[in-house]
């Protein structure tokens, strides 16, 4: 009997003890069909891919709004009924930002209900739309709404971002799958610059987090989504992180951060994806720009340098893909500085002289550019820019255009319609002392115009791709 | 015999008492939580689970106003219940200064783990090890072990929340050295950075609570370090055989009625079920 009552109790405190049975905890939810990485739609792209250049989509952008708050529609697609379909999709997003200054329909931000109960009307709010990105049949737009409710004196602020991406061929709109090559692991590609941003930026400023809150995580990152929300523009891929990524600590805010293209590169699909053949426009091609593909600033240097009691201060912002035999070729800048206080400290009254570098590379070309100046009354300064083609070898301003275009006249026309007042100078003195630089929209070009209160005189402008049309551009593949 | 019948009632009096039912609320009738950043989803999978909703559904109810604050708003009884770390010196005097005295409950397990690059041979540090490591007795990597090659150890800056942690749990009132400025990192993340990628050598250490390490995306050049031999993961962490361990605790005042709405809700985490939850939340069991 002893023996049963030990034996009994023993099992009992290993078996009949043991926790009572709970309801099972929930199983492991299905994942997310729509958070799941689709197949890419358009035209299969396997990398490497070279984007030399992009066409702008030949269509109108409508502003139906305010000039301060812009809504917009789009014209000049020949197919209607992808158009109509469009604009109705953008004036849906825009409707319903509009309708967050509803505290009952905005979004559910983690704790919004605590802070802005159902029932309340924002005392302001502003909702705004722009394309951030149109080229190659691609058309990318941003939507913002700021929304500010007074709640017992207090005020809450809520911002909400969001974002439609196109294929103009057919309406349907992009997901992260269609940007990168087919060959592309398009989560990994995209969510390790991510990671190594966010890694970087939690407590840094030095990052692009454009809401100028500190990136909160609640949980690791564990990359994006299939349906991760993002937008173009022309130098990468912006993505929005909101109450649809709950490991961000987001607040009533958007958190934006932008991988560059130049991480992605040659990865990059979207831009040939959804080429046609076809003109889908009611109106020719006729723009084309570069998009920024190259390495941000990673050589940016700052010095300060005193030579003859004079602070000199050099900066050097050089792109790092820009190889290092093409800035051997530059002639060292602070030389050149002294140089030019030598010939100037007996004469004038100067404490500070200035100098800078810029290197990068636009589409297939390498542009440097040389500045430095000493600080009298006028400011003396000179000027210096190369630009290479992919051989390396040096290019000329006649041999940025096709042969028989008159650039001449459209460049003094540029001139005098910006600058009417040197309609008495000498035109082709003045054409003949500019100096030009690239850039990724248009050309900066530098010009001589003396005067008798500054000799050395000059100024510089800008002028599109598009004033001189890319037919007449030999960097758009014209001859 | 009779001793035994006596053992035996007492057994089936006492020894069964654990069965915790789960208790329902709406969110009119849930308490009022507060917290720290690190505890929210925890807070959100709770809420869900016990109001019979998504977390979709909840977490636009759940604010966390981080830990300083939500011990404020708890002694000022502005919350009923917080999810948090162990309260400060101060959140304790605050506490007594103003008649509330807390009750402390550990929920589930954190660890303090070191990170090196997953090419350093060194797989393992004593814990005394890392102490001299890090109050500057160590300096190469030979020493514990290693290659001929000094240790680049990472340290966070004094006022942060990992860098607390490895001053209570790690040097336990030693004085790490001061690291060349380049080696203090500014956040968390930057810190698994810097040892993923300094020159590309296993020549670094560094140090983070073992959350958000462990699922961390771009991790795959990190290795975490075993202490006194033993690998930090979840089974180490909650049977506290891996050596540097503390909790997330919930918080609440003892006056609450011992049929409280918050007692419900912290003897439901404690139960099988509420510790499953919070695993499947990310987060390591407390037993």
């Amino acid at each position: 009997m002893l023996k049963f009552a030990k034996i009994l109790i023993i099992a009992l405190m290993l078996v009949g003890c043991a926790e009572p049975m709970v309801p099972d905890p929930d199983p492991k939810p299905e994942p997310n069909k729509e958070e799941l990485f689709k197949d890419p739609q358009g035209k299969s792209i396997a990398s490497p891919v070279d984007i030399p250049y992009v066409y702008v989509n030949p269509i109108d952008i409508i502003n139906l709004g305010g000039e301060l708050t812009p809504e917009l529609e789009i014209r000049g697609l020949k197919n209607k009924v992808i158009e109509n379909k469009i604009n109705q999709e953008i004036s849906d997003k825009i409707d319903g930002l509009k309708s967050y200054r509803n505290s009952e329909n905005l979004p559910p931000y983690r704790g919004i209900y605590t802070r802005i109960p159902a029932e309340n009307i924002a005392l302001n709010y502003n909702v705004y739309s722009y394309v951030t990105y149109n080229f190659n049949n691609v058309l990318s737009i941003v939507f913002t709404g700021y929304y500010t409710f007074n709640l017992k004196g207090s005020s809450e602020h809520v911002t909400v971002t969001d974002s439609l991406n196109y294929d103009l061929t057919t309406g349907k709109q992009l997901t992260v799958s269609d940007l990168l090559t087919n060959d592309a692991n398009t989560k990994q590609a995209l969510s390790d610059p991510l990671s190594i941003i966010i890694k970087k930026s939690m407590d840094s400023t030095d990052v692009l987090v454009w809401d100028r809150y500190p990136i909160d995580l609640v949980a690791p990152f564990k990359g994006i989504k299939g349906n991760q929300a993002f937008y173009l523009t022309n130098s990468g891929i912006n993505f929005i992180f909101d109450y649809r990524n709950p490991e961000f600590n987001s607040q009533f805010q958007t958190i934006q951060l932008s991988v560059n293209f130049s991480k992605l590169v040659p990865n990059i699909a979207f831009t040939e994806r959804f080429r046609s053949d076809q003109n889908i426009y009611e109106q020719p091609i006729r723009q084309a720009e570069f998009l920024d593909l190259s390495e941000n600033m990673t050589r940016e240097k700052d010095e300060t340098v005193i030579y003859r009691s004079i602070e000199i201060y050099i900066s050097e912002f050089i792109s790092a893909d820009v190889p290092q035999f093409y800035l051997d070729k530059l002639p060292k800048l602070l030389p050149l500085i002294q140089e030019m206080i030598d010939e100037n400290v007996d004469t004038f009254d100067f404490e500070n002289a200035y100098g800078n570098i810029n290197a990068d590379i636009i589409g297939e070309y390498l542009s440097l550019s040389m500045y430095y100046s000493i600080y009298t009354d006028p400011i003396i300064y000179r000027e210096l820019s190369i630009t290479y083609d992919a051989e390396g070898e040096v290019l000329t301003l006649e041999d940025l255009f096709v042969e028989g275009f008159y650039y001449r006249d459209v460049l003094w026309a540029q001139l005098l319609d910006t600058y009417p007042g040197y309609s008495s100078y000498d035109k082709e003195t003045i054409l003949d002392s500019a100096n030009f630089t690239l850039y990724h929209s248009g050309i900066n070009f530098s010009l001589k115009i003396p005067s008798e209160d500054n000799p050395s005189g000059s100024i510089n402008f800008y002028v599109p791709y598009s004033i001189f049309g890319m037919e007449n551009l030999t960097l758009f593949g014209y001859e | 015999m009779k001793k035994y019948l006596i053992l035996f009632v007492l057994f089936l009096l006492l020894g069964c008492q654990k069965t915790v039912v789960q208790p329902t609320f709406t969110m009119e009738t849930y308490p009022r939580i507060d917290g720290s950043t690190v505890t929210i989803p925890l807070s959100e999978a709770i809420c869900a689970k016990l109001t019979g909703q998504t977390i979709e559904q909840v977490r636009p109810y759940i604010l966390h106003t981080k830990t300083h604050s939500a011990y404020v708003n708890l002694i000022d009884k502005k919350t009923d219940l917080i999810f948090v770390t162990y309260p400060s010196v101060d959140e304790l005097k605050y506490a007594q200064d103003s008649g509330v005295e807390l009750e402390i409950v550990p929920i589930v397990s954190e660890a303090f783990v070191f990170l090196t690059h997953k090419n350093n041979p060194v797989e393992s540090l004593t814990l005394k090890q890392i102490q001299d490591i890090y109050s500057g007795t160590i300096t190469n990597w030979k020493d514990v072990g290693g290659p001929d090659l000094p240790i680049v150890a990472f340290q966070r800056p004094i006022n942060s929340g990992s860098q607390t942690g490895f001053l209570d749990l790690v040097m336990k009132g030693l004085t790490p050295m001061t690291p060349p400025t380049e080696w203090v990192v500014a956040d968390m993340g930057m810190l698994i950075e810097a040892v993923a990628t300094y020159e590309n050598q296993p020549d670094a250490l560094g140090y983070s609570y073992y959350y958000f390490v462990v699922d961390m995306w771009g991790n795959e050049n990190i290795r975490l370090m075993k202490v006194d031999n033993v690998y930090p993961d979840n089974s180490t962490i909650a049977s506290k055989q891996y050596p540097i361990v503390t909790s997330y605790y919930a918080v609440f005042r003892k006056s609450e009625a011992a049929d409280s709405s918050v007692r419900k809700v912290v003897d439901w985490i404690l139960s099988d079920a509420g510790q499953q939850l919070a695993e499947d939340s990310g987060y390591v069991k407390v037993r």
